[in-house]
């Protein structure tokens, strides 16, 4: 591993934690790492020990006055609470009774069932409108995509999309809307079947030992799942599960023993007026099958602009914690998929027409600001603040992608080339090794 | 009930609307609640009213609570959900620009041993760093939570909680790297 993995690996990590061999050697005999590490734990005790004004006891003491009495609560007493538990039994068996005789053929699904799919959260999220987080997850593994350099990362990086595509596949069959379930499940077999199966063909022994297993594993117990759930289903949302069963189980056989097979054209394309969802899918594999640094940064210049659209979509619906979200995947995105596969570009032979086009793309590098700020100025008070904080968030992947030699945040100042000049980007190595986490986290990246 | 040393005691008895095993509870973790809520709305008194109504709201919904050992998780993200009501009501902006409200004029735990600039340095760039970010950083930490509970706390994906503590680490140290740097 070399300086840019280790700091990479690096920032996942807890001061103090106990770290594997190869970091270790790593530390021992380079001063620079040595010194990054110092850094991030003196970063974190100083954050921790953070001045905060001092409290108001009164606020504290008032609290007892202020709380109800557990009665507030709809309770019961003793045998009303049995009167009730008995009334609510027969209506329970009742409409159990109803609904089977009425639907005998379409069982409702069941809650256990459902449950351990994706387990519940102790306390009801803020809402289950998960699109917009949707994209804006994909919209984060298209940055990892524009920066991977090699099949390993883009495995990883692709996993990750899947992963996300995977979770709201279910949570569409559970919960609904159901329409929406043709789009992921068909998103999904892309990312499967051109992506993962495809750019697995490519990776070296050792890494297909180290990756695939998981994934494999991952695709199976999905099709379980989703099968589960297809018997427990009303009919029509089992054959709208259909093809995504077959998507798990089909992707796994080919992981498992790679055969030849006819690439399947994609259904969505970038063009305006596609599902944000499908462009960035559909960008994110564009990415991962294209060679030239050129190509992939009119590829990130293009998703750059569809993510712009995204935020100002978030940001007229309120929802300026997603705005934010995709405004650093923004600026990560012009940082490292525009600006970087530029430099790489340029390093690369170039005749006159591709110095052209990158004197043209690094020009849109300011372009979804401008965008961003045009749309400010006629935006209600709601938009406004998302527009602001994905502005702010954006700002500083745009000025690293507008300076030259870049050495920011995003990647730590590390070398982020290759020996052949790609860009390797923030996450060109796991941010820490199966088990890494000692307070408890699971493995990066998710398998 | 109130005399054990168990947290999961603890709720399981303020569960059934026991006060003083509530007040166990309310004495762990006032500060931590309102020390986080201060670097979320940047605003002390709001960071007080919100704590209070953080408890408040914990133990009309304790009842609801399903598993003991979430609770902190279920706290935090209580928190997190009133902030982000409060931030709704509120512009951005004048938080933002609310310097007066920024602690680094009071002798704080860390006075002594950074210099007023420094310690403003660390407070504005906290303030800088996207809230999202901000969140799932410090509750990583400062309380020192796993990946998988923040993830629980903030209702995300532990392999976003992983990623939005990564970039604000990232992000903290370049732009911290002046005060960061190693003193020999």
């Amino acid at each position: 591993m070399n300086c840019g993995s280790i700091r990479t690996w690096l920032l996942g990590a807890a001061p103090g934690e106990a770290l594997p061999d190869v970091v270790r050697h790593h530390l021992d005999r380079c001063a620079s790492c040595r010194g990054r590490w110092r850094r991030l734990g003196q970063l974190d005790e100083k954050v921790r020990r953070l001045a905060v004004p001092a409290p108001v006891q009164s606020r504290k003491e008032e609290l007892w006055q202020l709380l109800p009495p557990r009665s507030a609560a709809p309770r019961f007493s003793a045998p009303l609470r049995r009167y009730a538990l008995v009334a609510c039994s027969a209506a329970a068996l009742f409409l159990a009774i109803g609904w089977g005789l009425g639907r005998r053929s379409v069982p409702a699904p069941p809650v256990a069932a459902v449950q351990a799919v994706e387990p519940e959260s102790p306390v009801s999220g803020p809402s289950k409108r998960l699109s917009a987080k949707v994209v804006a997850d994909v919209a984060r593994a298209d940055v990892v995509l524009a920066s991977a350099a090699t099949a390993g990362e883009q495995v990883k990086g692709l996993s990750s999309m899947s992963e996300t595509l995977r979770v709201e596949c279910l949570r569409l069959a559970r919960e609904g809307p159901r329409e929406e379930l043709p789009l992921v499940a068909g998103l999904y077999r892309h990312v499967v079947r051109r992506g993962l199966v495809g750019r697995a063909r490519a990776l070296s022994a050792s890494e297909r030992r180290q990756l695939l297993p998981p994934l494999i594993e991952d695709l199976r117990r999905t099709a379980t799942q989703a099968e589960s759930l297809s018997a427990d289903a009303l009919p029509v949302t089992a054959e709208l599960l259909k093809p995504f069963t077959q998507t798990c189980r089909e992707g796994a056989d080919l992981l498992r023993a790679p055969a030849e097979t006819e690439e399947e054209p994609l259904s969505w394309s970038m063009d305006r007026g596609q599902p944000l969802l499908a462009v960035f899918v559909v960008g994110g594999l564009r990415l991962v099958e294209s060679a030239d640094p050129l190509k992939r940064a009119q590829l990130s210049s293009d998703l750059a602009e569809h993510m712009t659209q995204a935020i100002v979509l978030c940001a007229t619906e309120d929802d300026s914690d997603q705005a934010e979200e995709l405004g650093v995947s923004l600026g990560a995105l012009l940082e490292m998929g525009l600006g970087g596969n530029l430099d790489s570009a340029e390093k690369s032979k170039t005749d006159k027409k591709r110095a052209g086009e990158i004197a043209r793309l690094r020009q849109r590098v300011s372009r979804p600001s401008g965008v961003l700020e045009r749309n400010l100025t006629s935006a209600s008070p709601g938009a406004r603040r998302g527009l602001e904080r994905a502005l702010a968030a954006l700002a500083h992947g745009r000025d690293r992608a507008l300076s030259k030699g870049r050495k920011g945040w995003l990647h730590g100042g590390g070398r982020s080339h290759d020996d052949k000049g790609r860009w390797k980007g923030p996450f060109g190595k796991p941010f820490g090794p199966a088990g890494h986490d000692k307070r408890g986290g699971k493995r990066w990246p998710p398998p | 009930v109130a005399e054990s040393t168990s947290e999961s005691d603890w709720v399981r008895a303020a569960r059934g609307g026991d006060r003083r095993a509530y007040s166990r509870l309310v004495d762990a973790y006032w500060d931590r609640i309102r020390r986080w809520l201060f670097a979320l709305v940047r605003q002390a008194q709001m960071a007080e009213d919100l704590t209070q109504e953080v408890f408040l709201k914990s133990w009309v919904g304790l009842p609801e609570l399903k598993e003991d050992h979430y609770f902190r998780a279920w706290l935090f993200r209580i928190a997190r959900n009133l902030a982000h009501d409060q931030r709704k009501r509120r512009s951005e902006k004048t938080i933002a620009t609310n310097a007066d409200e920024l602690p680094g004029r009071e002798a704080g735990p860390l006075a002594e041993l950074l210099s007023r600039e420094e310690e403003q340095a660390f407070q504005a760039a906290c303030a800088r760093l996207p809230s999202t970010y901000r969140e799932a950083y410090l509750l990583w930490a400062s309380e020192r939570m796993p990946f998988g509970e923040v993830a629980r706390a903030l209702g995300i994906s532990e392999v976003n909680a992983r990623w939005r503590v990564c970039m604000a680490r990232r992000f903290l140290v370049h732009e911290l790297k002046l005060f960061l740097e190693e003193k020999r």
